[in-house]
């Protein structure tokens, strides 16, 4: 039985004003909901959805798996052989794409996995390749695996594979390149693939001894250390890095290969700020694939673009991609590129935000404030403001300077369309002509209409 | 600036009566305390404030509005007294006149005579009471309690509690208050002590603690008191919280009432006075 | 020559009631001859062609409409700053209690703790928050009508699992912890409980037992369709547990239209489970109106019936002719016709007691009529005439104007939520009217409402009107004058 009659009544009010300012007048203490309409048109599929009597309990099951995720680094391995690649298969970040469609950076890379796995000598030959489907692309996210920027992951590149000990559960992700130009970028110079021969040939099997003489690495306790370190796990991995080297280093020397080898891996490593966002991709990844396949939950379990389109997939809606067009980027610039030189927004990585990480941390990460937005009263704002959209807080990743609050975590459809508040995403920007590389790093969103779009496959898959 | 209140109904009279002047007992961010000529204490609180049954109580925490700032400084209150009447409290505080509206009414709990407490809810607060301080020499208590239905021992271990201890609120009252209290629901003879604080708490502590005193003697008192007797006696309020709100209140005032409760809780029992 | 101006602004959404406000206070400024501030539903748009404005190009109903009209520029840039400030002093959404202000219920509910939410938004909209403030654990109040009856049944469901309570949907008053919501009033601490699937005729009962110094524990809104054959009483059960269960409740009162007959039978078997008496005011023919069942209670309770006040106006003797009630209280309205209809015989209505006496609410008709002003047909798209007279006002007009009127019945609500001066604004009009026609005016107001009723009162008694507190009596003096005159 409510309680109502036997305590300090507490107001909640959502709508017309003048019933606020009466029960104020009458020292009633009132908290006014800012309350706005929901996105257009949504009203019935809002409705329906909200009276699903699976959504709670499904919601708070995929809350429950998301928290409950352990990411373990177990293994590097080539791609091949951990995703079942053949030598003509090609993985790409985002929802699905043809090469028509696909963006210059896409092209760029996937230009240079080609000549890398020796497909094709001039890097040119690469289109007619894929049109003819001599080269078949498919979406990372559809092997268990994620790419940041083009994604793109070819059978003889070495990935990382985390395991979750609990459920056996694991995800994959190739190894960072560093800055700059990068195939990831969408470069495909001959200085892109000798580096990539070199991290087939030394980087990944030294890691691979580490790892295999570790045992294991704990991820989700670095990106818990992390996040109170000043890393928000997309735009800043520094501490994450670091930390992650800690735990290798011993075990790299320990190891058969060349002390010259392993000194080139720890230097390449540690010189590269961003390298343990390919572990903390897959680490994000593991725990939203618990939550997938959730009957009546609307939770996103992923957000990923390929730099033509952005996809969103929910948990009540098992493997469908909800797209739009991708957005560009507003940001910082690298030397004289512009706003003009942006591609659209690409990669696997806003896996990161989808967790609870990025962009929903950004208020962890007062270092990069200036990158991605402005001011550190910014960064705080852009947290407070994700907690609007979010179903719950992370136990494990605490926000010092908001008094230790869990990261805003696991975006709801509904409250998205409810309240117009979109995920707010930190991310690189590629150049939009393939092989021009990395040109800024920035802020963008999803856009808006994708997920009134999912809404309706929720309203649709309701049994109320 | 005007500030809606809602007010106790013990307040009514000199809320809506023709307006009088008032003069300042003390103010902290939680609370400023008021005082008519004729000895009644209007308390203002702060929504987060423990409700004393002659408050006035905001909608805003002391966090959001700290009270002392509306007060006039210190040594200008003398000077500056308050006005009460035609619903509303009024005077002229640093940076202004304050008005606080009396905008609705609100009934402080009052205790029902005639229920038994449960023994092993009795212990369990003997329990969490022995872990805190009450700010007072535990002889006086035990003077109390040694005193049992004994009128003439009872009136004499109350007049050595009244006004002991630092404060506005002396823990030695909140030990007689919550005796009074404890004695009204579990039906047992408090007639020495009744008489004692009739008698002698006008003079003996200060104005707030004797107003406050007078409300137990009517069964009437904070709701933390309230939700504790109604758990002692079983009445389906779970017991863990409502001790820990108890104890909660003040820095030693729940402890020193839930001390006065066990204390009356030895008595025995008034034949009838209990169902 | 004069300017227009008509812009739709995208993005920026403000409530029905205060762009009302806002528009009114615009279309005052000096200079200003028309002024619509809207939301740009496809109503507003088309109060937009009937004040000849052109409609913007794009205009959706999340764009607000700023239309303006004025006599030269300097007018229309006067005009434009008046909707500038006007929309600018929206008190800060936020209250004082939050960093940034929270955008829905859940959200204000995770830094607050639950509370009792009262939503108000427009009725499609009010089933996703009211469910979003039951998720949160908040006990839910809405004001809010359109709201499909699957729809309440399902919250009130969902409220009874998780142990709280849903008031309304079209929840027009409530008065929990001495609080008045919605149109409501400001009651002291008392012995009486209400649930009420009737908003006015639980405000006629509150103000009846103020007057005669009688405080409430509670009252509790529950929605006009909760004594339903549908809803089946889900929350009039809830409310009289949370009262039974309340030890400061002695007597609990149920106030509502007559229900559908097995809902009424098992609610008034769940009453004789409690321990708490309780008395059924049901406005209908042949039961007890709803100022005896004031008298009942306060009987019941050991206290004195007062005499009700009154304010003798004039004239005694209005020519012959016919009755015609025009009220913003739908039940009211009904308690008025079921007493005028014994009296007089047919009572044309919009929501008549018998189908075949229904008549069309926007023009007058021949007879004895009254009009519920507060009825979904006349509301659409506007504020309640509690708050907006303006359609009243016109038919009070029309109707002293018809020859065939003999008397004028209205009723007049104060309280929060309520206009801030109705009786300035309908005495001027009944002070207008002949000799040959009377006003009779029933006024529901508690002492502590920031309107004082006792003001009012006196300004429609010197505009000639007979005021009654008791909406009962008002009707049956409003039924004495007809006759006298026949």
């Amino acid at each position: 039985m409510t309680d109502l009659l036997n305590r300090d009544v507490e107001l909640i009010t959502a709508g017309v004003d003048l019933f606020a300012d009466a029960a104020q007048l009458q020292a009633a203490r009132v908290i006014r909901v800012d309350w706005l309409p929901p996105m257009p048109g949504t009203e019935t599929d809002l409705a329906a959805v909200m009276a699903d009597p699976r959504r709670t309990a499904a919601n708070a099951e995929a809350v429950r798996r998301v928290q409950a995720a352990r990411a373990m680094l177990v293994d590097v391995v080539p791609a091949r052989d951990a995703l079942g690649l053949g030598p003509r298969d090609i993985l790409h970040a985002g929802p699905p794409i043809d090469w028509a469609r696909a963006s210059g950076p896409l092209r760029g890379a996937l230009m240079g996995a080609a000549v890398f796995e020796g497909l094709v000598e001039d890097p040119d030959q690469t289109a007619a390749l894929v049109e003819r489907g001599e080269i078949t692309l498919d979406s990372c996210h559809h092997h268990h695996a994620v790419g940041p920027m083009a994604g793109v992951t070819s059978p003889s590149m070495w990935v990382f594979v985390l395991e979750d000990p609990a459920t056996g559960r694991r995800t994959y992700c190739s190894l960072n390149e560093g800055l700059g130009k990068v195939l990831r970028y969408g470069a495909y110079s001959p200085e892109v693939i000798t580096r990539l021969r070199w991290m087939s040939a030394v980087l990944g099997p030294v890691l691979q001894a580490a790892v295999r003489a570790q045992g294991s690495v704990d991820i989700t306790a670095i990106l818990a250390q992390m996040v109170q370190m000043g890393d928000e796990g997309h735009n800043r991995n520094r501490a994450g890095t670091l930390m992650l080297l800690r735990e290798l280093v011993p075990a790299m020397i320990n190891t058969d290969f060349p002390s010259s080898d392993i000194a080139e891996a720890a230097r390449f490593v540690g010189g590269n700020d961003h390298f343990f966002l390919n572990v903390g991709m897959p680490a994000c990844k593991l725990a939203l694939d618990a939550a997938r396949d959730i009957p009546g939950s609307t939770m996103v379990v992923a957000m990923a673009r390929n730099g033509t389109d952005f996809g969103l997939q929910v948990s009540g809606t098992g493997n469908e991609w909800f797209t739009g067009p991708a957005l560009t980027p507003e940001g910082l610039f690298l030397g004289e590129y512009g706003p003009e030189d942006a591609n659209p927004d690409i990669g696997d990585s806003a896996i990161t935000e989808t967790a609870g990480l990025g962009g929903f941390a950004m208020a962890a990460a007062p270092a990069i404030v200036r990158f991605v937005g402005g001011s550190v009263a910014d960064a705080l704002a852009n947290t407070r403001r994700m907690y609007e959209i979010t179903l719950s807080e992370h136990d494990m990743f605490a926000v010092p300077v908001l008094d230790f609050r869990g990261t805003p975590l696991g975006i709801d459809v509904t409250k998205v369309v409810r309240t117009g508040i979109l995920p707010q995403i930190n991310t690189g920007m590629a150049g939009k002509v393939a092989g021009t590389g990395q040109v800024g790093a920035g802020l963008v969103t999803p856009p808006a209409e994708i997920f009134p779009a999912a809404l309706r496959a929720l309203a649709g898959s309701t049994t109320f | 600036m005007r500030v809606p209140a809602a007010f106790s109904t013990a307040l009514r009279t000199v809320l809506t009566g023709p307006v009088q002047p008032v003069e300042w007992l003390g103010a902290s961010p939680s609370a400023l305390y008021l005082i008519t000529r004729t000895g009644t204490v209007l308390a203002i609180l702060t929504h987060d404030a423990a409700r004393l049954p002659c408050s006035l109580v905001l909608a805003s925490t002391a966090a959001e509005l700290p009270l002392i700032d509306l007060a006039p400084e210190p040594d200008r209150r003398l000077a500056a007294p308050a006005s009460v009447g035609a619903r509303r409290v009024q005077w002229c505080g640093p940076s202004g006149v304050v008005t606080v509206a009396a905008a609705r009414a609100w009934a402080p709990p009052v205790i029902t005579v005639g229920a038994a407490p449960w023994p092993a809810a009795l212990d369990q607060l003997r329990a969490a009471v022995a872990t805190h301080d009450i700010g007072i020499e535990t002889t006086l208590v035990a003077q109390l309690a040694r005193a049992g239905a004994d009128p003439e021992a009872q009136f004499a271990a109350v007049a050595a509690l009244l006004g002991r201890g630092p404060g506005l609120t002396p823990s030695g009252d909140d030990v007689v208050a919550g005796y009074l209290l404890g004695a009204r629901v579990f039906g047992r003879p408090v007639s020495g002590a009744a008489v004692a604080v009739a008698e002698l708490a006008g003079n003996a502590t200060t104005a707030l603690s004797a107003q406050l005193l007078r409300h137990a003697m009517r069964g009437e008192c904070i709701a933390q008191v309230a939700a504790a007797v109604a758990a002692l006696a079983g009445r389906c309020t779970p017991l863990d919280g409502a001790i820990d709100r108890l104890l909660a209140v003040g820095h030693t005032s729940g402890a020193a009432l839930a001390t006065g409760l066990l204390t009356a809780a030895a008595l025995p029992v008034v034949a009838g006075a209990v169902r | 020559m004069s300017v227009e101006h008509v812009e739709a602004r995208s993005g920026a959404y403000a409530d029905s009631v205060t762009l009302m406000q806002v528009s009114r206070r615009v279309a005052s400024t000096a200079g200003v001859d028309a002024a619509l501030v809207a939301m740009g539903s496809e109503l507003n748009l088309d109060l937009l062609d009937g004040m000849r404005f052109a409609r913007p190009a794009t205009a959706g109903p999340n764009d607000l409409i700023v239309a303006l009209r004025a006599q030269d520029d300097a007018a229309m840039a006067a005009g434009l700053a008046v909707v500038a400030e006007a929309l600018a002093a929206r008190p800060n959404p936020s209250g004082s209690f939050a960093e940034l202000p929270p955008r829905t219920v859940s959200a204000a509910a995770r830094a607050t703790g639950p509370a009792l939410a009262l939503i108000s938004v427009p009725g499609q909209h009010a089933f996703t928050e009211a469910m979003d403030a039951l998720d949160a654990g908040c006990d839910v109040m809405i004001f809010s009508d359109n709201v499909s009856v699957e729809q309440e049944i399902r919250l009130k469901d969902v409220a009874a699992e998780r142990g709280l309570l849903v008031l309304g949907p079209d929840c027009g008053t409530a008065v929990v912890g001495g609080i008045g919501l919605g149109f409501s009033h400001t009651l002291d601490p008392g012995p009486v409980g209400m649930v009420a699937a009737s908003g006015t005729g639980a405000q006629q009962i509150l103000c009846l037992l103020d007057a005669a110094g009688v405080g409430i524990t509670a009252a509790l809104g529950v929605g006009g369709r909760d004594l339903s054959a549908a809803v089946a009483g889900r929350s009039t059960r809830a409310a009289l547990a949370a009262l039974d269960d309340d030890p400061a409740t002695e007597l609990i009162i149920v106030v509502s239209k007559p229900p559908a007959d097995d809902v009424a039978a098992d609610v008034r078997a769940y009453a004789q489970t409690l321990r708490t008496p309780v008395h059924f005011a049901l406005i209908g023919a042949g039961q007890p109106d709803l100022t005896a069942a004031a008298e009942q209670a306060l009987t019941a309770l050991g206290a004195d019936v007062p005499t009700w006040p009154t304010w003798a106006g004039r004239p005694d003797q209005p020519r012959s002719g016919s009755l015609r009630g025009l009220f913003a209280g739908g039940t009211l309205c009904d308690e008025a016709m079921v007493i005028a209809s014994q009296r007089l015989g047919p009572i044309g209505s919009n929501i008549p007691l018998r189908p075949e006496w229904r008549v069309d609410a926007k023009k007058p008709a021949a007879g004895h009529t009254m009009i519920d002003f507060g009825d979904d047909e006349l509301t659409a798209g506007r504020p309640h005439p509690m708050i907006d007279q303006t359609l009243r006002l016109e038919r009070l007009a029309a109707e002293a104007q018809d020859p065939a009127t003999s008397v004028i019945l209205l009723d007049v609500v104060l309280g929060h939520g309520a206009h801030p001066d109705p009786a300035g604004e309908l005495a001027p009009a009944i002070a207008a009217m002949g000799d040959d026609v009377a006003v009779v005016v029933s006024i529901l107001g508690a002492k502590a409402d920031p309107q004082e009723l006792t003001e009012q009162a006196g300004a429609l008694q010197l505009a000639g009107a007979h005021v009654f507190t008791s909406n009962a009596q008002a009707a049956r003096f409003a039924c004495d004058l007809i006759e006298a005159a026949r």
